[in-house]
């Protein structure tokens, strides 16, 4: 409330600038304005300061409030984390803002408050047992587990197959597969030994498939591929040449697959193929995918997944089909006996030259089969040559002449490009033409250059339409993959499915790697290593009974054990389970097969981990041994260390008598001559003060307050000693006078010892006894013989 | 007390005008309301059923500037917004003229710049303003002098005003 004055005041002046008087207070102080002029013209520069001030700010009162403000002045400041929607969301609920209410699977409504409590209570109810849901659900599951008698446990990564076959590579092997699948479990340590010896040897394979699939995919590009076989100008000798000059495509099984597919064969095939080209060709198409496939598969051979494995289906499905028409399909020891069949008919040998036989054709047919047999060994020509010469070689002359005479002819006719004109379908070439994307290595237009050239053939309109047409399509295709330095996408494809086929055979045999190392190491362990204590055995029964029925309990089947040792988690996981539960029955059922009998006690079980720890130890490496060593006797020593430490210990708390006293007479300086500095416990009598320290120590102390001589109990002080309880009691007289009795509780128990007084320095009397391992000093400024008087007093009360 | 955040959201327009009249800018402003409402969140056990809601958190605003003053009371600046040091470019949204009120408001020290915003500004009696800032009427009195001298000096008889008021 302002209370006006005569006088303006500066309280009314600022009142009246800011409104705050009563109408009679407000014309007061106009009329005592009106006085003093200066004041006028300051209440009009603070009206216009005002003025400003609200002109700049007052529009900040109109503006929206901030979300987060408004939200936190509503919610708090745990607004943004009680937010019961977000809980519910993560457990696939929703927010029904209508109801404002959370809402579940089954239609339940969850108040916000207890909104995850009712989130955690819904999910537990719609919980999806799996013990209860219908068979149907996990039928694909079951379909791709191993057996019939395994669980989804037991899912067996190695046999996950669809339809097709299976989908993942076999990085064990079958050898190794067939191998576990005919051992049973547990396994004998010799065989064991074997079969995990094959699979050492096995371990490193996918990688090294993985680099040599590597350097073939450096050359699938078809920038960096070198088309030799597609000059057309190249006789078989200079291809040769060059392919000498090139030693390194000797390696790649990729490059092969090309000059097989694409050399001599056709040009054989087409010399003579005027009886079923259809055929010819279609059986063309199928060897060289074969061969193609076959390569692939050597180059990459589990690399190659589900799609060349399908390729390979279907091969074989058409190879089945083939085999009726083409008669014997030739192998390498076929051949040899195909040209001594053929120069056997002599019309045959007469007709060689001018016509072409049913035999010849096949013959011809067979070229590619034979070059796909030296494939790894040199060209296809020199093959050709070879098995053509050696076949007559072992049979007849008649048969040699006749098969250098065709060879020779056809080189002759290749050298001077006649060749007779077979008439192409357009559908023909345009199956060939369907082949250029499975090639993959070779661009389109080299194919059709190559199928060109090596048939030599001028080719009618039509072909030429098509060809000059693919030939632009072709050009424009490489011009853009020319300017891309990563290639075309078919090569792309590859090599990123390349990778990650590497990626997933190095994952699978880094498992196998681990899954085989804990298996040599656990056969080691509980197979070999007690392979010494079965000679002297006695057998109690009764323990050999515990121990089948131990073993039965756990439920080891022997002979229907698992079909082969895959390398499966589940599988491994029960394998250590069973040997750890049932090394008995591994003990007892191998005597059985020595027909000596052999049972198993506490001693040979010692003698057995005897026998682990010394095998263990045989394996280490000295370096290892030097350490164990070590560990051993650093704590044998700081055993040995330890105990003769413990003769010579003393506790830690140990306080002597001296020690208190000096104690005693540190607190009586202090405390009696600082009196009034220091707050200790004024109200504490004697008694209380031991009642204090009683509790502390643990026993009963009684010392009465009386009066001692006028000396009059002030105050209790408690000192810290670092080692335990004690207690400054200052006694006063009416003169200021002070005595300072010391209670000190020892840790270890003292021997009692009578009142000694004495004189020390700075102090004119100080008494000590010890009573019941609790020492008390009385120190004061008085006479000796004051101080022994009160000491006295205070030893009858106690 | 209950309903006490409709309250709450009632004033919060008020105390974003002081706040950022005693700041300088809409940051540090805001940053002060949130910070003096999540303080009244945590305190509204405490809070009387005849007590002014206003009144209490704009005590408990000067409170938090109080402490800052406190923290902050080796820095150069005081604890207060000085204008001229700052980057410009906060001030670019900001008339002329606004300028001048923020940078003398800047200039102020900040009891008195409390003092009288709360009265020219928020229009609070002289008992309500003194409840705020927990002084007498007369320190309160004594401050309002202060800094409406202060103001109209800067801004109305300096030289830089002669020189502005010429233009």
């Amino acid at each position: 409330m302002i209370v006006l004055s005569d006088k303006l005041s500066t309280e009314s002046f600022h009142a009246f600038i800011d409104e705050q008087l009563s109408d009679e207070q407000y014309l007061q102080v106009e009329a005592q304005l009106d006085e003093i002029p200066d004041k006028l013209e300051e209440i009009q520069q603070c009206h216009i300061i005002n003025e400003r001030l609200r002109e700049v700010f007052d529009p900040i009162v109109e503006e929206d409030v901030p979300e987060d403000l408004y939200s936190l002045a509503l919610y708090g400041i745990n607004s943004e984390y009680h937010d019961d929607t977000q809980d519910f969301q993560q457990f696939g609920y929703e927010f029904d803002e209508a109801r404002n209410a959370v809402t579940g699977f089954n239609g339940e409504i969850a108040t916000p408050l207890d909104s995850f409590d009712a989130a955690l209570e819904l999910q537990d109810e719609n919980f999806i047992d799996t013990n209860e849901i219908d068979a149907n659900e996990f039928a694909e599951l079951e379909a791709l587990s191993a057996g019939d008698d395994k669980d989804l446990t037991d899912f067996d990564i190695d046999n996950i197959h669809n339809s097709t076959g299976n989908i993942l590579p076999d990085i064990f092997g079958d050898d190794t597969k067939s191998a576990y699948g005919s051992s049973t479990y547990p396994l004998r340590a010799a065989e064991d030994q074997a079969i995990l010896d094959d699979i050492g040897s096995l371990t490193l394979e996918p990688l090294e498939k993985d680099d040599q699939s590597a350097v073939a995919s450096n050359y699938s590009s078809p920038l960096e591929q070198p088309h030799l076989d597609n000059l057309p100008e190249l006789s078989t000798e200079d291809r040769a040449d060059a392919q000498s000059m090139a030693p390194e495509f000797e390696l790649e099984p990729i490059e092969r697959t090309i000059t097989s597919a694409s050399f001599d064969v056709p040009e054989l095939q087409f010399e003579h193929a005027s009886v079923v080209p259809d055929r010819q060709a279609a059986e063309r198409n199928y060897l060289q995918k074969q061969q193609r496939v076959l390569d692939t598969l050597e180059a990459s051979e589990e690399l190659s997944l589900e799609p060349l494995e399908m390729e390979d289906g279907a091969a074989a499905i058409r190879k089945s089909k083939f085999i009726e028409p083409m008669g014997t399909i030739s192998t390498k020891a076929n051949v040899p006996v195909d040209t001594a069949e053929m120069p056997g008919s002599p019309d045959a040998s007469r007709e060689f030259d001018n016509k072409v036989t049913p035999a010849q054709s096949d013959d011809d047919q067979f070229a590619p089969q034979r070059n796909q047999e030296g494939l790894f060994t040199g060209f296809a020509s020199d093959e050709t040559k070879g098995n053509t010469k050696q076949g007559p070689g072992i049979v007849s002359n008649a048969a040699q002449t006749m098969a250098k005479a065709n060879t020779k002819d056809r080189l002759i006719k290749t050298a001077a490009g006649i060749t007779d004109t077979p008439e192409y379908s357009v559908n023909e070439i345009m199956e060939s033409l369907d082949e250029i994307p499975d090639s993959g290595e070779q661009a389109p237009q080299d194919v059709v250059a190559e199928f060109f050239a090596a048939n030599k053939a001028e080719s009618d309109f039509e072909v030429n339409d098509v060809v000059k047409e693919f030939e632009e399509v072709s050009d424009q295709f490489n011009d853009h993959y020319d300017q891309n330095t990563f290639g075309s996408p078919v090569a792309q494809i590859r090599q990123k499915a390349d990778a990650i086929f590497s990626g997933i055979n190095y994952k699978f045999s880094a498992l196998k790697n681990s899954f085989v190392r804990k298996e040599q190491e656990s056969i080691q362990d509980f197979n070999k290593a007690p392979s010494s204590i079965r000679i002297n055995i006695s057998e109690p029964p009764e323990e050999r009974i515990v121990s089948t029925t131990f073993g039965a309990g756990a439920g080891v089947d022997e002979t229907s054990g698992p079909e082969g040792l895959s390398r499966k988690i589940g599988d491994t996981l029960k394998m250590y389970k069973q040997k750890l539960a049932h090394l008995t029955v591994t003990e007892n059922t191998e005597p059985a097969d020595n027909r000596e009998p052999r049972q198993f006690d506490a001693a040979s079980q010692v003698k057995n981990y005897k026998q682990i720890a010394t095998h263990a130890l045989e394996r280490m490496s000295p370096e290892n041994r030097m350490t164990i060593g070590g560990a051993i006797l650093l704590v044998i020593g700081l055993m040995v260390g330890g105990s003769i430490a413990s003769l010579f210990e003393q506790p830690v708390n140990a306080i002597s008598t001296d020690k208190v006293e000096q104690l005693a007479i540190d607190a009586h300086i202090l405390y009696t001559q600082q009196s009034q500095n220091f707050a200790g416990n004024p109200s504490a009598s004697i008694t209380e003060s031991m009642q204090w320290l009683s509790a502390r120590i643990g026993r009963q102390i009684r010392l009465a307050d009386v009066q001692l001589e006028g000396f009059k109990h002030q105050r209790a002080i408690v000192i810290p000693t670092m080692v335990s309880y004690a207690i400054a009691n200052i006694f006063e007289n009416k003169s200021n006078q002070s005595i300072t009795l010391f209670v000190a509780s020892t840790v270890d128990p003292v021997a009692n010892s009578p009142l000694t007084c004495r004189v020390p320095a700075g102090i004119d009397g100080l008494c000590s006894w010890v009573k019941d391992s609790v020492q008390y000093v009385a120190v004061a400024n008085l006479s000796l013989s004051r101080v022994r008087t009160f000491s006295e007093t205070l030893m009858g009360n106690l | 007390m209950d309903n006490y955040q409709q309250f709450f959201i009632d004033t919060i327009p008020y105390l974003r005008r002081y706040a950022r009249a005693y700041t300088g800018d809409v940051l540090s402003g805001d940053a002060l309301v949130r910070r003096t409402i999540e303080c009244a969140h945590s305190l509204i056990n405490f809070l009387q059923d005849d007590t002014d809601i206003a009144i209490w958190l704009f005590s408990i605003m000067h409170n938090i500037t109080l402490e800052e003053r406190k923290t902050t009371e080796s820095h150069p600046d005081n604890g207060v917004l000085n204008i001229d040091s700052m980057d410009i470019s906060l001030l670019e949204d900001i008339d002329p003229e606004e300028i001048d009120i923020v940078t003398a408001l800047a200039q102020l020290p900040a009891e008195q710049k409390e003092t009288f915003l709360l009265v020219s500004l928020e229009r609070f009696t002289y008992d309500e303003a003194s409840q705020i800032l927990n002084v007498p009427i007369g320190t309160l009195i004594l401050r309002l002098n202060s800094a409406r001298k202060f103001l109209i000096k800067r801004l109305l008889i300096d030289d830089f005003a002669e020189l502005r008021a010429a233009q």
